[in-house]
């Protein structure tokens, strides 16, 4: 029997969290938790250093770790260490072997990023504790590295593609329901939510917040649970209200629009994102020829308004300007789905 | 105007507001005091009904308000009614005020969850729990035993506590049950009383976006050490539609966004005719009269046309009656019109900022 509208929506808040408000079943990761098993079999070659895992925002990096907690002897949970905030005292009162250090990321200043991480650094040489950092690809930027003499990247996190996804939902179908899982979602919009070239920017949070926004329009009838692209596209085109301060900014909008349409639909093809020189070529006949320009105009906007998603590592530009964002370039799921209608 | 016709109308208009009973601040619309708030704001109830149903739902609520629009009453007045109902909706209002809180500190997830915890024992105290809660529970909470006396020890707790509020870090020192983490106590007051607590998010108008970048991550990082039950916390966000994309970009969630509407012509003449009562001298005292008697609506009418903010309204109101009032005082009227110039023509184009249309999809033209 078909999974219904009544019961997704009954139990939309557990199958579509990404919070720990629910206690939700992992799943997969099975390549990271090997990794991480083998790395602290023997700690050895791993004090006085760091292990990173740079991810971007809102793809489970905390809540893995909540799994590997009892593997790694990690006690300090109950407060969590932030990268920005972090100071001697917190380091040296943190307890257990492994010192976990969260949120090192675009949300924080970089001036307060140098600082945490070479605090971190500072402290593990002193103590040959173990520390275990989570962040954004932030965390790649050589300049913030440097403070860690040894470090190493957790090289396996797997990114959200669609088995991923597929399994995700299968499974809290199968906890949440008690029933054996029906598919809800129609294999198109699989393919703009996770799509295969953009896998290492595309994050559960924002898929699963969509997800459960999405199925708040559907009725509470017993008619069985389809969703669709014809239904996403119509939730975005009634949800969608940017930002546009300017003329140009709304030209160049459309023409972007226009161009993933032709060229990228369903947001297909985009292993490689949108490199500058291709983003000016697009903003070219909207009127920007001049980088600084259209930095300032559409991708430091756009950025923040979640609409351009960045696979590049963020740090400070020549000006000592933070850049947040930087190329190469991928729509939003927003977008990508406003791009089809 | 020159500076001659200027003073010449600002001199008629102290006259006339003293000949209508008007105070000086006429015809501006200043913050209104807590004490006033639910008897002089203007709303419409339809929107205020949607507001409580989003938070009675229990759904992550942004209450979306164009800047200068009023944001700032709007989260008083819902954070006064949730405070005065607390006990009748078992419900703790925390309130996040960015205006008030934190000052020249960086927002930290320490400072976060203090502030929290702080008003949550604020809120224990200046209520009457004690006629609803289980009395071991809450004495608990409150850290009263029962040898000494219930109102003086609140009474003497509301001093230490409101009086000079104290460094937080005196706090769990007087109520030891402040020294759990912060999920701890609002699951504490779920199981035990059914009280949930309510998050109401309050940021200035032009408030910078890294203090709001710090405070998602204190919410995140508050989230993530994990352990809340889902009912036991609830938020809701009073913003401005770019604070809205900052609030929710790097911590998205399924929220329920609000928009809250600009306020209409003849809600702000209502504001203004419940704020301001013309007292006319008479032979007997003084004589009350409507706003209207002497001041029409039409100055409002005009000036709300393509205004950007409500404080602009009222300063093109007062252009409006200072055009007026540029004659001889002997030509001042009791009831003040617009001088049928200074009215735009009805298909005129908006004067300033239009409101922010939606973007709505076209294809290229070439």
């Amino acid at each position: 029997m078909p999974t219904t509208n009544q019961e997704i929506k009954r139990v939309a808040r557990q199958l579509f969290a990404s919070s720990r408000a629910y206690v939700t079943p992992f799943y997969n990761r099975v390549a990271s938790k090997q990794e991480m098993k083998s790395l602290f079999a023997d700690r050895s070659p791993l004090l006085g250093g760091a292990v990173l895992i740079s991810a971007p925002m809102g793809t489970g990096k905390t809540f893995f770790i909540d799994q590997m907690a009892a593997l790694l002897g990690l006690e300090g949970r109950a407060k969590p260490l932030l990268v920005g905030e972090v100071d001697e005292r917190d380091l040296q009162q943190a307890k257990g072997e492994v010192l976990f250090v969260d949120e090192g990321d675009i949300k924080t200043t970089w001036a307060d990023l140098d600082r945490g991480i070479a605090l971190i650094g500072q402290h593990l040489r002193n103590s040959q504790r173990v520390s275990l950092i989570l962040g954004d690809y932030t965390l790649r930027n050589p300049n913030l590295l440097r403070h860690l003499p040894k470090h190493r990247f957790l090289q396996t996190f797997e990114p959200l593609d669609r088995p991923f996804l597929q399994g995700v939902l299968q499974q809290r179908i199968r906890e949440y329901l008690k029933r054996r899982p029906e598919e809800i979602i129609e294999p198109a919009l699989y393919d703009i939510l996770v799509p295969d070239g953009a896998a290492h920017v595309n994050s559960f949070r924002a898929i699963l917040t969509f997800l459960e926004s999405l199925v708040r329009t559907l009725p509470g009838d017993r008619q069985p649970c389809w969703l669709t692209v014809e239904l996403a596209k119509r939730y975005v085109q009634d949800s969608f209200d940017p930002t546009l301060t300017t003329d140009r900014q709304e030209n160049f909008l459309n023409r972007f629009l226009d161009y993933l349409a032709e060229h990228h639909p369903r947001g297909a093809d985009l292993e490689q994102g949108f490199d500058q020189a291709e983003m000016l070529l697009i903003g070219g006949p909207a009127g920007y020829g001049d980088w600084a320009e259209f930095r300032e105009e559409i991708i430091d906007p756009f950025g923040l308004q979640g609409l351009l998603l960045s696979r590049g590592i963020p740090g400070l530009d020549a000006d000592g300007r933070f850049v947040r964002w930087p190329g190469p370039y991928y729509p939003s799921l927003m977008l990508t789905l406003m791009a089809e209608g | 105007m020159s500076k001659a016709e200027e003073n010449r109308a600002e001199k008629n208009l102290v006259f006339w507001r003293s000949l209508v009973g008007l105070d000086p601040e006429f015809p501006t619309l200043p913050p209104i005091p807590d004490r006033e708030l639910s008897s002089l704001m203007v709303l419409d109830p339809g929107q205020i009904e949607e507001l409580r149903a989003s938070l009675g739902s229990h759904q992550l609520t942004q209450v979306v308000v164009e800047p200068g629009w009023g944001c700032t009453s709007l989260f008083r007045y819902m954070l006064g009614e949730a405070r005065d109902r607390a006990m009748e909706r078992l419900l703790l209002p925390i309130s996040i005020d960015l205006e008030r809180l934190f000052g020249k500190d960086p927002i930290t997830l320490d400072g976060f969850e203090e502030e929290i915890k702080r008003q949550m024992i604020g809120l224990l105290v200046d209520n009457p729990w004690e006629q609803s809660l289980n009395r071991d529970y809450y004495f608990e909470c409150i850290h009263f035993e029962y040898a000494t006396d219930l109102p003086s020890y609140k009474s003497r707790m509301r001093a230490f506590l409101f009086d000079r509020p104290p460094a937080f870090r005196k706090l769990p020192i007087q109520f030891p049950w402040l020294k759990g983490s912060l999920p701890d106590l609002l699951n504490y007051l779920l199981r035990n009383f059914r009280i949930q607590t309510a998050l109401y998010f309050h940021f200035p108008r032009d408030v910078l976006p890294q203090p709001l970048r710090d405070l998602v991550r204190s919410i995140k990082a508050s989230h993530e050490r994990g352990g809340v039950e889902f009912a036991a916390l609830r938020e809701v966000y009073f913003c401005t539609p770019l604070q809205k994309v900052e609030i929710e970009r790097d911590f998205q969630r399924p929220f329920n966004a609000l928009r809250y509407p600009r306020y209409t012509a003849a809600q702000i003449y209502a504001m203004l005719l419940k704020r301001y009562t013309p007292n006319v001298p008479g032979f007997r005292g003084r004589n009350q009269v409507g706003l209207d008697a002497v001041f029409a609506e039409r100055f409002v009418q005009d000036a709300w046309r393509g205004a950007a903010a409500l404080g602009e309204v009222a300063e093109r109101v007062k252009t409006a009656m200072l055009q007026r009032l540029d004659c001889a005082e002997a030509d001042v009227p009791f009831l003040l019109e617009p001088t049928p110039a200074s009215s735009p023509p009805a298909t005129a184009a908006p004067a300033v900022t239009p409101p922010r249309k939606k973007f709505e999809r076209k294809s290229r033209m070439d």
